[in-house]
């Protein structure tokens, strides 16, 4: 999966990705939920990338260290993105 | 009994029942082994296609009305068959003037023979029947005649009581009782005489019939049909209307012949064809002796069952007579009998007491096991991915398999230890799981930067909040996040107010009134925002950016910053569940205090900014209104039709 990308979850959910980084081995994602009018809602959220049995997972982030560590990631990303990309 | 020899047994014992079950099923199907063709049944049982057969045979029997060319399918075709044949020489005998034809001769001649075609089998049904009908009448005789019998001793046995001396009317009784006895006597002995002749008859048609090719036969008559089909259409008649009668009663009469060819005798020829393949061939007894036959099959089935049912027991009662290790007495009793699935899924269970499992749609469902052949499992049985929990031993051994999965996650969240991987203080706490989803579908989306840095600006707070209601705080410098946050929210208003895209209008509304709604920046919206600016408005840009750097040299030291609708609450909301999560943890320390502290002073400084810098904004920037405006004129007209294409 990438960033800039729709999925849809098996409760038949939509959630736009974001933004994607690596930490401690896994890829991590920031997201948003999309209404049913494929727009984003206010509901946020981060997923783990979880690959099984050759079948795609996301896993809600809910552990604060690991939490804490993806907001700096994320941070990061988010302020190299705006400062390089918009006027 | 030594345990190898006790399983040879055991296993000899199987084989036996195996090979009686599918002598049961042969006979059942009605065929038995063909000695000639033995060789036939040994290289099948050789290859392996033997039982697959058998059942391609039983379902073939299944699915049609195959029974050895059924009799009474036979009869009901030949009553069929012979009205058919009437109706056609019914037509032909109504037309004089067909009769005094020299033509017709040729067409009467074909008639008689399609029209004796099944004489001779329905002669053999009609003696078949006679028979069934002289074996009831000489039953009945025989019942009266016993009865009469019956009678003749009841006043013999009266002369004897009253001394040898019987009444007058004691004697006419038992005259006409002597009379009765002689007539149904007669009828008895004539009947059996005729009986015995039909018998006797039927042998010989039945023997005659066994070499009866019905297919031969068929295509015989399917010959002489076409014959003629195609003369009456030269046939001089009365009338068309008479002809056209005669056609149809002739097509009539081979239709029936290629419905009974289909259904009943290609069915049975391709059945015989199957088991001959197999070295099989049909039985040649009657129904009824077959019927015993395999009642004794199934008799011997049952004794065999239970002989090894008993093998198995002495088996079972060897293993458990086995000393246990004194030191490790084990907890875990003799598995049960296990009957079916449920059973197996309880013993599962049972020997995996720590394994939360489920059983559910004939699936057994384990939680939080990596690898399922790690599972401990009753005697006999073994874990692999195609039959899940199995006991499977060969192909040809009945066996039972219990679907098995691991559940991707246990839906609770329950803390799972975390293997010592790390040396951080952190990881020595159980780490949280959240909910797992399956992602069914993935697509790309395109996102423009303003899209994109708004989406991402609001999901870093979300995750601020987030992380304050899981207890991230401690571990979190906050502060430093913080400023990056910031930072990010001031430069996406700069730039979004260096476009016009800000509403400033409703500045003070919006920090008033609290129930001012605010402009809504849906994905629409703001995608018709990003690909304007992307596609048409970049000059606009250009030189909006050079006016302001021209204007404002030191734009970048003036911190604009407006939240974001989702600004405030989210800061409000992440100050309020920072204060409640430090309280809950009674996390009192100074160091917290200075953390809190930094957050607060952040967040205020934020709102104050953002405040003032509305007014500021408004003053410094007058001149770029008129280009603002022109621009915000053209990017609605552009929403517009982006909504509008949506």
């Amino acid at each position: 999966m990438s960033a800039n990308s729709v999925i849809t979850l098996d409760n038949d959910r939509n959630c736009l990705l974001l933004e994607k980084v690596e930490f401690e081995n896994e890829n991590y994602f920031m997201s948003v939920y999309l209404n049913e009018d494929e727009e984003p809602t206010d509901e946020y959220i981060v997923f783990k990338e979880v690959l099984e049995d050759n079948e795609k997972y996301v896993e809600e982030v809910v552990d604060a260290r690991i939490l804490s560590n993806l907001l700096e990631l994320f941070t990061t990303k988010t302020k190299e993105f705006v400062e390089n990309n918009l006027p | 009994m030594m345990d190898e020899e006790l399983k040879k047994n055991i296993d000899e014992k199987n084989e036996e029942i195996l090979k009686k079950v599918r002598n049961i099923k042969i006979l059942s199907l009605g065929f038995t082994k063909d000695d000639p063709n033995r060789e036939k049944y040994i290289e099948a049982e050789k290859n392996g296609t033997f039982d697959a057969v058998l059942d391609d045979l039983e379902t073939l029997k299944n699915e049609t009305t195959y029974d050895h060319v059924n009799v009474e399918e036979l009869l009901s075709f030949i009553n069929k068959y012979n009205e058919l044949i009437n109706n056609v020489q019914n037509v032909t005998l109504q037309d004089a003037y067909f009769n005094r034809r020299i033509g017709s001769v040729e067409f009467k001649a074909s008639f008689d023979n399609v029209k004796a075609s099944f004489s001779f089998v329905e002669g053999y049904l009609v003696t078949k029947r006679e028979v069934a009908d002289s074996e009831l009448l000489l039953q009945r005789y025989d019942s009266l005649r016993k009865k009469a019998k019956h009678k003749m001793s009841l006043i013999n046995l009266g002369r004897k009581d009253n001394g040898d001396v019987l009444s007058e009317l004691d004697l006419d009784y038992r005259d006409a009782a002597e009379k009765e006895l002689e007539e149904v006597e007669k009828l008895y002995k004539n009947e059996k005489i005729a009986y015995e002749e039909r018998v006797k008859r039927l042998e010989i048609l039945k023997e005659s019939l066994s070499n009866l090719d019905v297919n031969e036969l068929c295509n015989e008559m399917f010959g002489e049909l076409n014959k003629l089909s195609a003369s009456y259409r030269t046939l001089e008649m009365a009338s068309p209307e008479l002809r056209d009668e005669l056609g149809a009663a002739i097509d009539a009469t081979r239709d029936a012949l290629v419905g009974f060819r289909t259904n009943i005798i290609m069915p049975s020829k391709k059945v015989e064809d199957l088991a001959k393949s197999i070295g099989l061939k049909k039985v040649s007894v009657s129904k009824k002796e077959l019927e015993q036959t395999i009642e004794a099959k199934q008799k011997e089935l049952e004794e065999l069952k239970n002989e090894l049912h008993k093998l198995e027991e002495q088996k079972l009662e060897s293993k458990i007579e086995e000393p246990i290790q004194p030191t490790e007495p084990t907890s875990e009793p003799e598995n049960k009998e296990i009957k079916n699935l449920y059973d197996l899924a309880n013993e599962v269970q049972r020997l995996n007491p720590d394994i939360k499992m489920s059983f559910e749609n004939g699936t057994l469902t384990v939680e939080n096991v990596d690898d399922l052949s790690t599972l401990k499992l009753p005697a006999g049985f073994n874990y692999n991915e195609n039959l899940g929990i199995n006991n499977k031993v060969d192909d040809l051994t009945p066996y039972m398999s219990l679907p098995t999965s691991k559940k991707v996650r246990a839906l609770d969240t329950e803390p799972t230890p975390v293997k010592e991987e790390s040396n951080t203080e952190e990881l020595d706490e159980p780490k949280k799981e959240g909910k797992r989803y399956k992602v069914k579908k993935t697509r790309k989306a395109i996102l423009a930067p303003y899209v994109y840095s708004t989406l991402a600006y609001g999901c870093l707070g979300a995750i601020c909040a987030m992380g304050a209601s899981v207890g991230m705080a401690p571990v979190l410098p906050v502060a430093l996040v913080g400023a990056g946050i910031g930072a990010i929210g001031q430069k996406i208003y700069n730039s979004m107010a260096a476009s016009g895209l800000v509403d400033k209008e409703h500045a003070k509304e919006r920090e008033t009134d609290e129930t001012f709604q605010e402009k809504t920046w849906t994905m629409a919206s703001l995608s018709g925002i990003a690909s304007a600016v992307k596609k048409k408005s970049k000059e606009l840009f250009d030189i909006l950016r050079g006016n302001r750097k021209k204007e404002e040299p030191k734009k970048e030291e003036v911190p604009v910053l407006e939240p974001h609708k989702e600004e405030p609450a989210l800061e409000e909301n992440f100050d309020k569940r920072l204060d409640e999560n430090l309280e809950e943890e009674k996390v009192n320390t100074a160091e917290d205090e200075v953390v809190k502290q930094q957050v607060a002073s952040v967040v205020d400084e934020t709102l104050s900014n953002s405040q003032s810098q509305v007014s500021e904004e408004n003053n410094k920037n007058q001149e770029f209104e008129d280009y603002a405006d022109q621009l915000r004129a053209w990017l609605e007209m552009n929403q517009e039709e982006t909504k509008g294409g949506r």
